[in-house]
């Protein structure tokens, strides 16, 4: 069955001269014998240098070396002389000598073997380059990758959060959904806890009574997170400022001041002066008194299943998260920034791995 | 019990009015940690935990368990070992193996010389080594050092051998080899074998070399320059050849395979514009005054546009309809049954 080729009208005319002449045919030629050739043409001495060194090649001098050398390293072009480099490798003869007889020796006799010299030559190349570029091309950008050992490269990484994989693998797995790889950088944000709670429960029921003791309206916190991926800025703000006074609810300790802030809003202030306590804090000092069946009901809605917690605060703490495998985890001992002068971009160069929990005088 | 290691007290600032410091700078250091892992945005902590349960790591294997892999020596290998070419980053030219056919460096490098020497010959600089008064006069004081060179070299012109008597031969009288170079001349003298003369002749030229050289120096310079490049090209291209297993002596000659690889790879050699790469190879090598050689370079670029019409989705019909095997059918044995083959091989 015919089908589309390999073959064009110009690939079947190259191939047509290629194939029906002897030797090169008509299809390639030496580039450099034309250059020699007007090289030689050049100056009348030239022709006569080389007729000399066959003359004197040909009755086997003694003094052909010093001959083929006239003016190395001084004016070569005048004795027309091969260097001293060109010569550790090359057979005794003039410059245009010995380009003529490296060239013969690649073309050969016909193109067929030019064409094999070629091939073989293409082949080495690439996986010389190949060789070569990996090694040392673009250190910058592999500087980050390397400063890590081999080990932590071929685990993706994840040994280098903690070498003891079947561990920490097993104490992961029962985190759940509380530790939220999305949203690394909020990682330890009760904030952030929160947030991931009400998406993963639709609301924060289970927390409410906790919620409600530290003085926070949970219906306006749920408002409030779901309206915001930030929730690093509200761990930081005040409660009043990050929920408003629809946020605030009395607990028993309170006393109602009145309008104490501008545009009329009523705020109680007690003890634990709850307007102008940190979000972030009063979350994290709710967290602490969700305990007992509260906590198992919060593990249970987070899908999991922590060992040895006794409030959800420890569920905020990396050494209650991973009980045995926390000694080995690792992290990054420092970061600086460098400039990848391949692509431009400036890129955290890690310059050390230190384990994050220590004993007492380990400084590992 | 332990305690957050002091190396990252402080990068967990931001949650300090939430948390614990301890706390605060233990989740920084761990989030850290995991966001060193490829895509981690994207994969929940199951998936994390339920590959990490499977990987291996290199325990046991201490040459490289916590070290950076490669080491600087492996680096430092490659690079003042393997990276040998002229390309950047020692990076190897497909010219740095086969590439004085075409005329690699050479042909830059001669036709800057050429007219170099041609034009201190013009202005006479050149005269001491090269002048050539005319005729056949090996005596011609006029005579450049090359001159004189030739004649003796060429001609064996200063050959003058002497006879003296010598009762040990049968004919009473030996010839001794001699030369003599005549007053006024070059290498004026008398000396007793070719090689002599030859080395003689050979120092007055490098004297007078020296000289030019000290006259002109830029072009001198320029002319060590040149004949340095062509050298390292040459030697380049035949120290390449033993790793390459090039060994042109034992090429096969006479072979069609070859061309044949060459015309059905012709479109790649064209895609091929890399520095000293095989587009530019062919096209230096393509006969440009015949239509065979010009098919090759016609045909690499036939091969590029297929490309650049390829990228932007535009097919081409260039292709000829080809087969393997011919399209006429073999006759082969007969392998069905007649309803009377049928009946009879059907035993009761």
């Amino acid at each position: 069955m015919a089908c589309a080729g390999y073959y064009t009208g110009l690939m079947l005319t190259m191939a047509q001269t290629a194939l029906s002449n002897t030797g090169f045919g008509e299809s390639l030629k030496s580039s450099v014998g034309d250059a020699i050739g007007d090289f030689i043409d050049s100056t009348p001495f030239l022709s006569g240098l080389d007729e000399m060194a066959q003359s004197v090649a040909d009755w086997g001098s003694e003094v052909f070396d010093n001959f083929t050398s006239m003016g190395d390293g001084i004016f070569n072009g005048l004795g027309n002389s091969l260097t001293a480099e060109g010569k550790s490798v090359l057979d005794n003869a003039l410059m245009t000598t010995a380009i003529n007889s490296v060239s013969q020796e690649l073309l050969g006799v016909d193109m067929s073997v030019y064409l094999q010299h070629v091939a073989q030559a293409n082949s080495w190349t690439a996986g010389r380059n190949a060789i070569i570029t990996s090694a040392i091309i673009d250190t910058a950008k592999y500087a980050y990758e390397s400063v890590n050992s081999i080990d932590s490269q071929i685990t993706g990484k994840l040994s280098a959060v903690n070498k003891a994989l079947p561990t920490f693998s097993s104490e992961l797995a029962a985190t759940g959904s509380i530790i939220d790889l999305e949203n690394l950088n909020q990682m330890g944000n009760p904030l952030n806890l929160m947030k991931n709670l009400q998406v993963q429960a639709g609301g924060l029921a289970v927390l409410e009574p906790a919620l409600l003791a530290q003085g926070i309206n949970p219906t306006q916190l749920t408002n409030v997170l779901s309206q915001t991926n930030d929730t690093g800025l509200l761990a930081n703000l005040s409660i009043a400022d990050a929920l408003g006074t629809a946020g605030i609810v009395a607990i028993p300790e309170d006393t109602l001041v009145g309008d104490i802030l501008s545009g009329g809003r009523t705020i109680y202030e007690g003890t634990t002066s709850t307007a102008n306590k940190g979000l972030g804090a009063a979350i994290y000092d709710a967290l602490g008194s969700v305990q007992g069946t509260d906590l198992a009901t919060f593990q249970s809605v987070m899908g999991s299943d922590v060992q040895g917690v006794t409030s959800a605060q420890d569920l905020l703490n990396p050494s209650k998260l991973f009980p045995t495998s926390y000694e080995s985890l690792a992290s990054t001992a420092s970061i600086e920034k460098v400039e990848n002068t391949q692509t431009q971009q400036a890129q955290n160069l890690i310059t050390g791995q230190a384990k994050i929990y220590v004993a007492p005088n380990d400084n590992a | 019990m332990a305690s957050v290691n002091d190396k990252f007290k402080g990068i967990g600032s931001e949650l300090y009015s939430s948390t614990p410091e301890d706390i605060a700078d233990a989740n920084k250091a761990l989030a850290n940690s995991l966001g060193q892992i490829k895509n981690v945005f994207n994969v929940t902590p199951q998936q994390l935990a339920t590959v990490g349960a499977t990987l291996e790591t290199l325990k046991g294997l201490d040459q490289l368990d916590g070290k950076v892999i490669p080491e600087q020596d492996t680096i430092d290998y490659f690079k003042n070992n393997f990276a040998g070419g002229s390309g950047q980053n020692g990076e190897y030219l497909l010219t740095d193996v086969v590439g004085t056919p075409t005329g690699w460096v050479h042909n830059d490098e001669l036709a800057a010389e050429g007219p170099r020497l041609a034009e201190l010959e013009r202005i006479g600089a050149l005269d001491n080594l090269v002048r050539e008064p005319g005729g056949f006069a090996p005596a011609n004081t006029g005579n450049g050092i090359y001159t004189v060179m030739k004649y003796h070299v060429i001609h064996d012109s200063y050959y003058t051998p002497i006879s003296v008597v010598d009762l040990s031969q049968p004919s009473g009288f030996r010839i001794i080899p001699r030369w003599t170079i005549p007053s006024g001349v070059y290498g004026a003298g008398i000396y007793g074998s070719r090689d002599a003369v030859l080395q003689a002749l050979i120092d007055l030229a490098n004297t007078e070399i020296t000289q030019i050289a000290h006259d002109y120096p830029l072009q001198a310079s320029q002319s060590v320059t040149s004949y340095t490049n062509m050298a390292r090209q040459l030697k380049r291209e035949k120290e390449t050849w033993s790793k390459v297993g090039i060994d042109p002596a034992s090429t096969l000659a006479g072979t069609e395979q070859p061309i044949m690889q060459f015309v059905t790879n012709i479109h790649d050699y064209g895609n091929d514009t890399t520095l000293g790469g095989k587009a530019w190879i062919f096209e230096q090598l393509a006969v440009k005054t015949t239509r065979g050689g010009q098919a090759i370079i016609g045909a690499m670029r036939e091969g590029r546009n297929i490309q650049r019409l390829a990228d932007a989705g535009i097919p081409t019909s260039l292709f000829r309809d080809q087969r393997f095997e011919t399209e006429e059918q073999a006759t082969l044995l007969d392998s069905t049954y007649t309803v009377e083959e049928a009946k009879n091989s059907i035993k009761e």
